[in-house]
């Protein structure tokens, strides 16, 4: 078996503004193998964006804050570390790419000067060989190298996205984090991009967390899928033992509607009957059981624990 | 460029014209009589009604206006009812004392405000910022005659360090920025702190932390020029108005400026001077004006793009 | 939160600055030693400049400045007495219709020419011609030159008072050549024969004078004259007590006592002639009936009012004329506070149950708080009195266009009666504001204007006060007090009841 590359265990995250404590993430654990692509599906507002920017320490200042659980990167425990260390991590070892591409540049710089500053800080080279990086970079990601010196407002969005995605790749990173990176996308530019993603990843040999809401791309790409729900990881597993297998939790099975199978690539997820609990003020027992079609007398009382076979993990008291 | 430069100039004239309109009616047509004004309440009827005679007071209103523009448009703004000297030797007598202390005044608040600011941002709720706030706080609520007369009793009369009125040599020039600064400074440290804040929680600044950046760098690099577009513009109105003259600056330390200037001729109903000063002011503020639009254009690429076109 | 902290920090940075101050004022340097061998002299001017020419001048203040560059015929002293100066000497004729001035002789212009009778001549010929003519210099009929050194001066009609009007800067002499050239420049240079003379003006800042060492007496001891422009009254203060002016007029109420007790300087308290008076127009209702006009004059605790309005300073006046002025008399209509017999008036006149009126009065501070105290007087006999502030410009209108129901105002009054009556009374004077008109006090005005015998002309005066007093359209309010303030060192100051103060009298010591 391949080695762990990122070990989430048991992560909690709450939001506390003046006026209330969201619970962002309640008890997340998620594992991610070297060279691995795993998919992260939810609906929104389960914890998605919460956990990916909990692993890079990045959530807002003095109101995102993790309670409890760890977070392994690489045997390192990243909830443990100083701010100097994280900064060697960011951008080096982990990169993010953010959910909106339109605000995720910085205006007043050149895309040339923003890809250059991640090399900058993380590698010894002279202004030339950046300059040359920086290029080759934004030739990866199909935009003219000459484009280095325009500003963010003279790029389209999606070429926004590719400039974020260059950023985020050019230091070789051992794990990328890709927040619903097509989601402003239209439709062929998406497939462009998350081709480009596969290519990459093949061709750099790096991990992928893969948030997004389209199963069709998880279907497409993902070795691997979890399915959070109200800040759980309420079932994972290969791609297959999601898409194929019989037992499913019952949010997946009102997520997929039914299961498609792994060719079809264009399903979206299916509106569920009912809303999300309010994370500041979650059900007791299981978070789902208010809108599960299966609910039972335990469901409202005892918060289920995982039932592991192999790779499917299901967080649900249907299987014991 | 240039061409936006010109326009923006030449959208000047029909500023002017409206403004020198409104300024002229609101004096022409709010009570009070310049000739018995200068003539002082001794003066017999006779001799105020000759004075209004040559004055051309007794003319309707818009044949006045029409002819103070038709000969303004050949450079003639007329001479004081007052002094009888030319308009613009008169402002231009009081303008580079109001000038200078703008000027100084501003590099001040700019040069305290904008740090300070960033500092109370990026600490915020620490000991700096609480202070920070609070002397903004009081610079903002106390009047400014206030500031200037304590200024005076502490630094004047009891430490005998500066003058309390005249400005002859550089000193005298101390406690006069410093209380026409003090509001300036305070709004510029409140709005860039603000701002900043507002850039701090920005997308593109977690991206940059994402990238491994420092918190200076974070700052310096990609928060400060983005946090001082919205203060260019405060610094801009500020210093406009202070060009203007402050008047009750200038009152405090009996300095000769443009805003005693302008407010003794509106009491005065001294026309052609208010005519003058508001005419020099529109032009002022409007380059100043057009002055802050360029440093946006360099501060953020997004207006130069407006611009260029 | 914030703000809660802010204003405890407001309070606490006002109680420092306010302890600081406190003991603010031992340390600046207006030492008596430094000062004794001082030449030159810092004084505060309350205005800018209106005029460098005395006749154009309409602005006391202004001209009382230039005054110091220019001489009289004649001078005053403190007690009013006439005293010689550019004329050393003069003649009256019997019928009191012409005047003989004998002009000094070795007097030299700042230009260098000779004063003659050319000079006197074109100076009072011109004074006609101005546009405050017709208020100082109408009594005059013409002048003549009688040789190089004697002028003689026909009146209309015999002037008691006209020596007095003699004194002011508006007859002040000018050089012929000088005005002339300078074809009605208000700010040409001036040339007059006086003590000092022009060096710079520099408006909204100062006028600087220098010692005129030709002068036709002994110069002055005094060598540079800046008369420096500050117009708030703090600031003023604070200037003189960092001794960057040395001299300062109409230092308020509220801080003579401070200056007082402080050693290192003088505070000289002296009554002036200027006379602040309510005007009531008796031709507009519900003041049309003397009653309700007589019940607003006892209705007024003019004593309470000048502690309100003036800090206590100044003499209350319930007689117009003064103690010592000619044909004062104690036994005329007074309106002493006494609100009962207000509203008894009021009664009778049948509004026993007030009415409405509208005060006009301008942007100063006495112009802001007269009418306030007046405001809560007239309250309590249910009248109810707005007030309305005007700019100086729309009051100087209203009032000489008797566009008001009830006003204020003020005036610089002669130790003779004549002007001042006159002004206040005659039906077609501007200045008499309210428009009264009574032909009965017409004809004893030019009777008491032209009678010679002082006895006569007392008991017309008399007459006069009796009736303008029942007919109350002008109130007295009180006569001014002035306190002149400078270093202990400064010597050579006297009482000026016209506020004109020679500073060629200065000196340090
Ligand atoms: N800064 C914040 N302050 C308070 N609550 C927050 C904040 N950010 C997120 N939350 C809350 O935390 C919960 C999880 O949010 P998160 O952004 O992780 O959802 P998500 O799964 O990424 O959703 P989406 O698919 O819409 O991106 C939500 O209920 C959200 O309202
Ligand atoms: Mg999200």
């Amino acid at each position: 078996m391949s080695q762990t590359l990122l070990n989430i265990k048991n992560l909690y995250v709450n939001y506390e503004t003046d006026e209330e404590t969201v619970r962002a993430l309640n008890g997340v654990n998620l594992k991610l193998n070297k060279g691995e692509m795993l998919g992260l599906v939810g609906e929104t507002g389960a914890g998605k964006t919460t956990t990916a920017l909990s692993i890079l320490k990045l959530l807002p200042k003095d109101i995102g804050i993790i309670t409890n659980g760890q977070i392994e990167f690489d045997g390192k425990d990243l909830t443990k570390l100083k701010e100097a260390e994280l900064r060697n991590i960011r951008g080096e070892r982990i990169s993010m790419i953010f959910q909106d591409p339109m605000t995720s540049l910085n205006p007043v710089l050149t895309v040339g000067e923003q890809i250059a500053e991640v090399i900058e800080l993380h590698k010894t080279l002279d202004k030339k060989q950046i300059e040359s990086k920086v290029n080759e970079m934004l030739e990866l990601v199909g935009i003219p190298a000459k484009r280095k010196k325009e500003f963010p407002h003279q790029f389209s969005g999606g070429m926004k996205q590719r400039v974020i995605i260059a950023m985020a790749l050019s230091c070789d990173p051992e794990l990328l984090i890709a927040d619903e990176p097509t989601t402003a996308l239209d439709v062929t530019i998406q497939a462009q991009v998350l081709n480009m993603m596969e290519e990459l990843k093949h061709k750099l040999n790096t991990a992928m967390l893969l948030i997004t809401h389209d199963l069709g791309v998880v279907a497409q790409i993902c070795d691997k899928v979890a399915i959070m729900y109200a800040g759980e990881i309420i079932e994972s597993g290969t791609a297959e033992d999601i898409f194929e297998a019989k037992e499913h939790h019952p949010y997946t099975v009102g997520l997929f509607g039914s299961i498609p199978n792994l060719i079809e690539k264009t399903n979206r997820l299916k509106p569920i009957l009912g809303l999300m609990p309010d994370p500041t003020d979650l059900p007791q027992g299981c978070k789902f059981h208010p809108r599960c079609p299966q609910c039972m007398e335990i469901c409202r009382k005892v918060h289920p624990d995982d039932r592991q076979t192999e790779t499917h993990t299901i967080k649900c008291h249907l299987y014991k | 460029m240039y061409k936006y430069i010109i326009k923006r100039l030449m959208m000047l004239i029909p500023v002017i014209l409206g403004i020198s309109f409104i300024v002229f009616s609101i004096i022409s047509l709010t009570p009070g009589d310049p000739a018995r004004i200068i003539l002082g309440n001794h003066a017999s009827e006779e001799a105020v009604e000759n004075l209004r005679q040559e004055l051309g007071l007794n003319e309707p209103f818009i044949k006045r206006y029409i002819s103070y523009v038709g000969s303004s448009i050949k450079g003639d703004f007329g001479s004081s009812y007052r002094t009888g000297k030319p308009v613009f030797e008169d402002i231009f007598g009081k303008f580079p004392l109001t000038l200078k202390l703008a000027l100084f005044s501003m590099l001040l608040a700019t040069a305290l405000g904008i740090p300070i600011g960033i500092i109370s941002a990026v600490k915020r709720y620490s000991i700096i910022d609480g202070a920070s706030m609070i002397f903004a706080l009081l610079m903002t609520s106390m009047p400014s005659f206030w500031i200037g007369l304590m200024l005076i009793l502490i630094f004047s009369i009891k430490l005998d360090i500066f003058p309390v009125t005249g400005v002859e040599n550089i000193k005298g020039y101390v406690l006069p920025t410093i209380t026409l600064a003090s509001f300036s400074m305070a709004i510029i440290t409140r709005m860039t702190r603000s701002t900043m804040l507002e850039v701090i929680r920005q997308d593109y600044v977690r991206t940059a932390r994402a990238k491994g950046a420092s918190t200076k760098r974070i700052i310096f690099k990609h928060c400060i020029r983005n946090a001082l577009i919205p203060v260019v513009t405060v610094i801009g109105i500020n210093f406009g108005i202070l060009l203007g003259g402050t008047v009750i600056t200038e009152t405090v330390f009996a300095l000769p400026g443009l805003g005693t200037l302008l407010v003794s001729a509106i009491r005065m109903k001294d026309m052609p001077i208010v005519m003058g000063a508001v005419i020099f002011l529109a032009i002022a503020f409007s380059i100043i004006n057009l002055l802050v639009d360029l440093i946006y254009a360099v501060i953020d690429p997004r207006v130069k793009a407006q611009y260029s076109r | 939160m914030i703000k809660k902290l802010g204003t405890l920090a407001l309070t606490f940075v006002l109680m420092i600055t306010l302890a600081l101050a406190g003991c603010a004022n031992k340390t600046a340097d207006v030492s008596t030693e430094k000062n004794k061998t001082r030449e030159d002299i810092n004084i505060r001017l309350k205005t800018n400049v209106d005029s460098l020419d005395p006749q154009l001048s309409s602005n006391d203040y202004s001209s009382n400045a230039i005054l110091n560059m220019y001489n009289t015929l004649v001078i005053s002293d403190s007690k009013n007495n006439i005293l010689p100066c550019l004329a050393k000497s003069w003649e009256i004729s019997d019928d009191g219709l012409t005047y003989t001035f004998f002009i000094e002789e070795n007097v030299k212009f700042h230009n260098n020419k000779k004063l003659t009778a050319e000079d006197v001549k074109f100076t009072l010929d011109r004074a006609l011609t101005v546009p405050m003519g017709s208020t100082y210099a109408f009594m005059i009929n013409r002048t003549d030159i009688i040789n190089e050194h004697t002028v003689k001066v026909t009146l209309k009609e015999p002037y008691a008072p006209f020596m007095e009007y003699l004194v002011l800067p508006f007859y002040a002499i000018l050089n012929k050549e000088a005005v002339t050239a300078a074809n009605g420049d208000k700010f040409a240079n001036p040339v007059g024969t006086g003590p000092f003379k022009f060096v710079e003006y520099k408006d909204g800042e100062y006028l600087s004078m220098t010692r005129n060492d030709d002068y036709f007496k002994t110069p002055a001891k005094i060598k540079d004259v800046k008369f420096k422009i500050i117009i708030d009254q703090t600031t003023m203060t604070m200037a003189l007590e960092k001794g960057e002016i040395d001299f300062l007029e109409e230092l308020p109420g509220a801080e003579r006592e401070r200056f007082k007790k402080d050693k290192r300087f003088e505070v000289l308290e002296y009554p002036t002639n200027y006379l602040h008076y309510f005007m009531l127009n008796p031709n507009i209702e519900p003041l049309k009936d003397k009653r309700v006009r007589q019940a607003i004059g006892y209705a007024i605790d003019l004593e309470a009012a000048k502690k309100v309005v003036y800090d206590g300073a100044g003499e209350v006046n319930y007689t117009i004329l003064r103690s010592d002025m000619f044909g004062y008399s104690d036994n005329i209509p007074r309106y002493t506070y006494n609100p009962e017999k207000a509203k008894e008036l009021l009664k009778e006149a049948g509004y026993a149950n007030g009415f409405n009126l509208k005060f006009v009065s301008v942007d100063t501070v006495a112009g802001r708080k007269a009418p306030q105290v007046m405001q809560g007087y007239l309250a309590d006999l249910g009248i109810t009195m707005e007030i309305e502030t005007n700019e100086f410009g729309v009051y100087a209108q209203k009032i000489t266009g008797s566009d008001f129901v009830i006003s204020c105002c003020a005036t610089l009054a002669q130790n003779d009666p004549d002007t001042l009556l006159y002004q206040l009374f005659y039906s077609t004077e501007m200045m008499n504001m309210p428009k009264y008109n009574n032909p009965e006090v017409d004809k004893l005005l030019d009777l008491q204007r032209k009678e010679v015998n002082e006895q006569k002309r007392k008991e017309y005066i008399k007459q006069i006060m009796d009736i303008v007093m029942e007919d109350a359209t002008i109130l007295p309010y009180l006569y001014r007090e002035d306190a002149a303030t400078y270093p202990v060192s400064l010597k050579g100051v006297t009482p000026k009841a016209n506020c004109i103060h020679y500073i060629y009298d200065f000196y340090w010591d």
